[in-house]
């Protein structure tokens, strides 16, 4: 579902990954571990397409990164959460509106959105809370915000970069128990992080990144 | 759905960065309204040239010894001169009335006779205003049989002339000019309002929004912008139209397709200013 064969990547003329291989399988939870600079935020972005490889291959369900057109990219990303160590949140709309926002540029039919939203504020924790502006969020609801806009068009696949980089131990292990739940419920879930500390905490499989290169994959309670 | 979309989105954008859509908004409007004036000055010098060139006639003086019938008949041969809008026949007596209305000086009694000829008085359509033109069409008349000569107010037309493209000529530069700034300002003001928004374009990109749906909203936006914009430019020309008529009693002649062209200038540079704006952020 997820397969990238022998890819290289080079950004503003430095090459950031060189000659990765890697397979995500449907359901599966995996770390992309390393230093920063190391590749990790290079790599989800070449699996939700914001940048396409210089070689190698990268096969995100039926969409190959050598035969995509422009217009099939925002396809694609439909069936792609993406969740950010910023968040990246509307500050200018309440929590409600952030999460169907999502749903919106899809063209889901008003009647369906109400009930969607709500439903996924209810999974992350934050129906109560849904009429506040992010501003008036603290770090980890935030970060529930963003992982439930990215739930929100049923992904199967949640790629989250340091999702927890800005929160304290305790909400993102709030935040790590969250993503748990997501994926036990059946989405695969592809988290990028430099704190061992986590991996430890949850263990899955693990790939190491260092200097561009996939240098250790390690099976899950390993790392 | 997505159309309404679209719009709501546009509108709240504009309503959320409130400020923002002010200060764009006055930008807009005072850029049109620059080129609205002189757009208007361009008008009211052409339409003033039109009205001063149609007091400018030729007097072609005949035979006074014409019979009526003759007469008719070179009339006629007059109208069909290309260059010639219309023909009045000033009869000896009528031009001595003419003078008399003019001077206050009774002639009969000065000299004992009318020594006024009859004559045609000969307007001219307003494509022939060059002098060149005019002195050919005074030999073309000048060849009828029976025309004793042609006159017109030479000096007064080359006059005309001269200050009616000089003024053109600067009004034009100036328009031109007025126009690439006005057009310039409308698109920086849009590209700083989507540049502050550029973390939205990012969102709608990462959530899978197509890149028409990207654009929709600040399309939208931009129109509304330019629309309005117009509106206050219009505003501001019918202050300057009222201010014309009360300091100089001068009614400043702003017809119909200013105002078109007002609206339309706006609504297409915020079309095409949003859409190159919102294009640099959209790689994929």
């Amino acid at each position: 579902m997820i397969e990238i064969y022998n890819v290289s990547l080079t950004l503003e003329g430095k090459p950031v990954l060189r000659d990765v291989s890697l397979q995500i399988n449907k359901g599966e939870f995996v770390y992309v571990i390393g230093k920063s600079g190391a590749g990790k935020t290079s790599l989800l972005r070449l699996i939700y397409m914001d940048v396409l490889p210089d070689r190698g291959n990268v096969i995100v369900e039926k969409f190959s990164s050598a035969t995509i057109k422009r217009r099939q990219i925002p396809l694609l990303r439909r069936k792609v959460g993406v969740v950010f160590q910023d968040f990246k949140l509307l500050m200018d709309r309440n929590v409600f509106d952030n999460v169907a926002f999502a749903l919106q540029v899809v063209g889901t039919p008003r009647r369906k959105l109400r009930s969607q939203v709500l439903n996924v504020l209810s999974r992350v924790g934050l129906h109560h809370r849904r009429y506040h502006m992010p501003e008036k969020l603290s770090g980890g609801e935030r970060q529930r915000v963003a992982i439930a806009r990215a739930l929100v068009n049923d992904p199967f696949v949640l790629l989250a970069d340091e999702p927890t980089g800005n929160l304290d131990p305790e909400t993102a292990g709030e935040i790590l128990d969250l993503l748990e739940n997501i994926n036990q419920a059946g989405t695969a879930v592809l988290l990028a992080t430099h704190n061992y500390e986590i991996i430890r905490k949850y263990p899955h499989r693990t790939v190491v990144l260092d200097a561009g290169k996939l240098v250790k994959e390690l099976p899950a309670g390993m790392a | 759905m997505r159309l309404w979309f679209l719009i709501k989105e546009g509108i709240l954008g504009l309503r959320r960065a409130r400020m923002a859509s002010v200060v764009a908004l006055l930008s807009i409007g005072l850029s049109l309204f620059l080129f609205g004036l002189f757009l208007s000055a361009a008008i009211n010098l052409s339409r003033t040239f039109g009205q001063m060139f149609r007091q400018v006639q030729l007097e072609v003086f005949i035979d006074p010894s014409l019979d009526p019938d003759t007469l008719e008949q070179l009339r006629i041969r007059l109208e069909k001169h290309p260059a010639v809008a219309g023909v009045d026949l000033i009869t000896a007596q009528q031009a001595l009335k003419e003078f008399q209305e003019n001077f206050g000086r009774d002639l009969i009694r000065v000299l004992d006779e009318n020594p006024l000829p009859p004559h045609f008085r000969v307007q001219i359509r307003q494509t022939y205003s060059k002098v060149e033109q005019l002195d050919r069409v005074v030999a073309d008349l000048k060849a009828l049989p029976h025309v004793d000569d042609v006159l017109f107010q030479r000096e007064l037309i080359r006059l005309i002339n001269k200050y009616f493209y000089t003024g053109l000529i600067v009004a034009g530069v100036l328009g031109l000019i007025v126009f690439v700034v006005t057009t310039l300002l409308i698109f920086n003001t849009i590209r700083l309002t989507i540049y502050a928004r550029q973390q939205v374009i990012e969102i709608m990109r990462l959530i899978g929004a197509s890149n028409a749906l990207v654009k929709g909203p600040f399309i939208v936006e931009g129109v509304i912008q330019g629309i309005l914009g117009a509106l206050l430019a219009s505003g501001l020309l019918l202050l300057v139209q009222h201010g014309f008529q009360s300091v100089f009693s001068v009614s400043l002649y702003l017809p119909h397709p200013v105002w078109y062209a007002l609206m339309a200038t706006g609504a297409l540079l915020g079309i095409v200013g949003a859409t190159i704006s919102v294009n640099k952020y959209l790689s994929f």
